[in-house]
């Protein structure tokens, strides 16, 4: 029998008039993930449940290793499970995925984030609807300026909400029995358990997860949980349950946040949906503790926060597409494509793509920059042709700007002595701006060959520090690694950094093909054409270099923290222009991001703090 | 050979040198978490640099000029969300109005 921590009747006074800067409504996974985000950012953060913080378990299978690692709860985990076995009724397959599942203590995870969520409040109360300045309980009327709804797939704090069975809802069914069998995570697709949908056993160290998913909400699911349980041999007891959606919402409306199973972040087809609400909770507390610190206005984060989230709609569609078809597959046909899928490789990289459609990366990144247009490029670790082409679109507006900026190249190496295709040529082998420019500037000025290869060695010294940063990111032989170092630009190497600080090497490959292509065409017209354009500081081409990495930058430096490390290196380049050659500035300048060194010894601080 | 053949030849061999040196040197290798957090920051630092002396340096000197203005004129249009094309367009626009001036 659980022993009821939640207080009752008397023991609940009224909460009218309380206030708070965020109000988060649900104290299960989401909630708890944006709580535990806005720890140390200010914010005077309430959270509020209808049940006091762990005591009524919502979901409770597994979630992968890797996350439990990244929010810090790894104590939390009963067992850890390497492999996976897909059953039929035609044959079992069994892979060794290239992460591993944990099944967790419920009670033990939720008190581990919440000792993460700093000076959070908690009340119990039962939220029951939004009202035009914080939501309406049964404890009174809570006001805040920020309201987070993570209450579950009920959507209180929004107009449309929708009731099963009529709703895209899926049901599961899960009994506990104890046993010490299996130590993989059983998944079956049989047509004489259930119809549409899988059943699942679930080991967790003495303890079994016996149940039965349906993805149709008017199947039931208790009697195939019993009829499992006894096939097992095991005794269908402590009986848990619930609904899960199985179609992303927006996730944000005009003023509420929606984290979880009330934006529908919960994955079809596996019907995961701690990992998502870890991922979304997370981003969303991002966005929040921005909009605390006045970086951006409440309405920016809602857009900002609904953008990142429906940025995944791609892969949500493709499960949901998955959790249709896989019920209508002749079981034959399922099992041969089981076996297909059972090849290593073909595990490794399924297993892979889906744990990064909700990576840990972005909870290890803490502190980071909050995911935005940028980051939610870079969010997922998508497959390659998808970054090359994200990287060619990404690329776009800076290869445009590139374009123009180097049309004013063409015209001044030719006024420098350079013959049109020798400008040309330059463009192309060496493809880097600032280098060219400074290499032209030295020659025009009278200078000599090696004073002119000097200066552009000088300028291109910062790719010295970005190499070093991209080095860990690409893999294979040295000479491989050094020709893919050669594509990195400013604006592509700006881009393709991740939040942990890893890079999306295809990302950068499609970002610079996309800027190569109008730097060379630019330079043709310029080389060919300057004649007729005249000259190019009269046409004020010299203001579109800074402007478009002035762009790049604003786009970059989110944090308060980046924007003081950017604030340092323009001060640091400006102070030393006058004692040293070009290109030397910008290469010290660098060094300010050793913030992050001091940033570093803060987090660890927190760390400390948490054990 | 001619200066231009040689300062372009030059140029290449010693770009492609300095791009090469970080990747070689690293390659593959596991991140610790104090670079994370260094590499994090040092896109805004080398960007803030960048755009610093490139509006405000001509050689040794630093003097705010007409490109200086354009540049500050785009860079609000960017603080604004506007798109980086319409930036370039409208701070190189402003730049030779003032020049023209």
């Amino acid at each position: 029998v659980t022993v009821r921590a939640t207080a009752r009747g008397e023991q609940r006074p009224s909460l009218v008039g309380a206030r708070a800067d965020v109000l988060v409504c649900g104290a299960s996974f989401g909630g708890l993930a944006v709580a535990r985000e806005l720890a140390g950012a200010g914010a005077d953060v309430l959270v509020v449940d209808r049940y006091e913080i762990g005591e009524r378990a919502t979901s409770a299978c597994a979630v992968p290793s890797p996350w439990l690692e990244a929010m810090g709860v790894r104590d939390a985990i009963r067992q850890e499970i390497p492999c996976m076995r897909f059953g039929t009724p035609h044959g079992a397959f069994r892979y060794r995925l290239p992460w591993s599942w944990s099944s967790f203590d419920y009670r033990v995870l939720c008190q581990e984030l919440w000792d993460q969520c700093g000076d959070a409040r908690f009340e119990c109360a039962k939220v029951s609807g939004r009202t035009d300045d914080g939501v309406a309980t049964d404890r009174g009327e809570l006001r805040a300026p920020l309201v987070v709804d993570a209450l579950g797939w009920r959507r209180v704090l929004a107009e449309e909400g929708y009731q099963p069975p009529e709703a895209p809802l899926s049901r599961g069914l899960e009994v506990h029995p104890h046993s010490h069998d299996g130590e993989d995570l059983d998944v079956w697709v049989d047509r004489s358990v259930v119809r549409h949908g899988y059943a699942w056993q679930v080991p967790a160290s003495g303890e079994q997860r016996v149940g039965v998913g349906s993805y149709e909400p008017r199947d039931h699911v208790k009697e195939p949980t019993r009829e499992l349980a006894g096939r097992l041999g095991m005794e269908a007891e402590r009986w848990q349950g619930n609904w899960f959606p199985h179609h992303l919402r927006d996730a944000a409306d005009s003023r509420t946040f929606f984290v979880g199973d009330s934006a529908g972040h919960c994955l079809p087809l596996s019907g995961e949906g701690i990992r998502p609400a870890f991922y979304f909770g997370t981003a969303c507390g991002r966005e929040l503790a921005a909009v605390v610190a006045g970086e951006r206005p409440a309405a920016q984060a809602l857009t900002r926060y609904g953008a990142f989230s429906a940025h995944h709609g791609g892969a949500y569609r493709l499960l949901l597409r998955g959790q249709r078809a896989i019920p209508r597959v002749p079981p034959r046909l399922l099992t041969a494509a089981l076996r297909a899928l059972s090849h290593p490789a073909a595990v490794q990289r399924a297993f892979s793509w889906y744990l990064d459609q909700a990576p840990p990366s972005l909870a290890r990144a803490g502190g980071g920059p909050p995911p935005g247009r940028l980051g939610c490029l870079t969010a997922g670790r998508k497959s390659r042709n998808a970054q090359l082409r994200a990287g060619v679109r990404a690329g776009v507006p800076f290869a445009v700007a590139g374009g123009l900026l180097s049309i004013s190249f063409g015209v001044l190496a030719r006024g420098a002595g350079f013959s049109a295709l020798e400008a040309i040529i330059m463009s192309a082998i060496v493809y880097a701006g600032s280098a060219q420019f400074a290499a032209v500037a030295i020659l025009s000025g009278g200078g000599t060959a090696a004073a002119a290869i000097g200066a552009a060695a000088l300028m291109n010294s910062r790719f010295l520090p970005m190499g070093v940063a991209l080095g860990p990111s690409l893999p294979g032989g040295a000479l491989k690694r050094a020709v893919q170092g050669q594509p990195v630009v400013d604006a592509s190497w700006a881009l393709a950094v991740r939040e942990d600080g890893s890079f999306d090497r295809w990302l950068l490959f499609g970002s610079s093909a996309i800027q190569y292509v109008t730097w060379v065409s630019g330079t043709v017209i310029g080389a060919f054409g300057g004649d007729a354009l005249g000259d190019p500081a009269a046409l004020g081409l010299d203001a579109i270099y800074p402007t478009f990495f002035l762009a790049l930058l604003l786009e970059e430096a989110r944090s308060g923290r980046a924007k003081g490390v950017a604030a340092l290196g323009a001060l640091v380049s400006l102070a030393l222009v006058p004692f040293v050659p070009a290109g030397v500035p910008v290469l010290v300048a660098s060094l300010a991001s050793l913030a992050g060194l001091s940033a570093r010894a803060k987090a660890a601080t927190r760390e400390v703090r948490r054990a | 050979v001619s200066v231009s053949v040689t300062v372009i030849a030059g140029c290449a061999v010693v770009t492609a040198l300095i791009k090469a040196i970080g990747p070689v040197a690293l390659g593959g290798r596991e991140l610790p978490l104090w670079f994370t957090s260094v590499v994090t920051l040092m896109a805004p630092a080398l960007l803030a640099a960048l755009v610093a002396t490139s509006a405000l340096a001509h050689g040794k000197h630093l003097a705010v000029g007409a490109d200086t203005a354009g540049v500050v004129v785009g860079g609000v249009l960017a603080w604004r969300g506007r798109s980086i094309v319409l930036c370039v367009v409208v701070a190189a626009g402003v730049t030779a109005a003032l020049r023209a001036l």
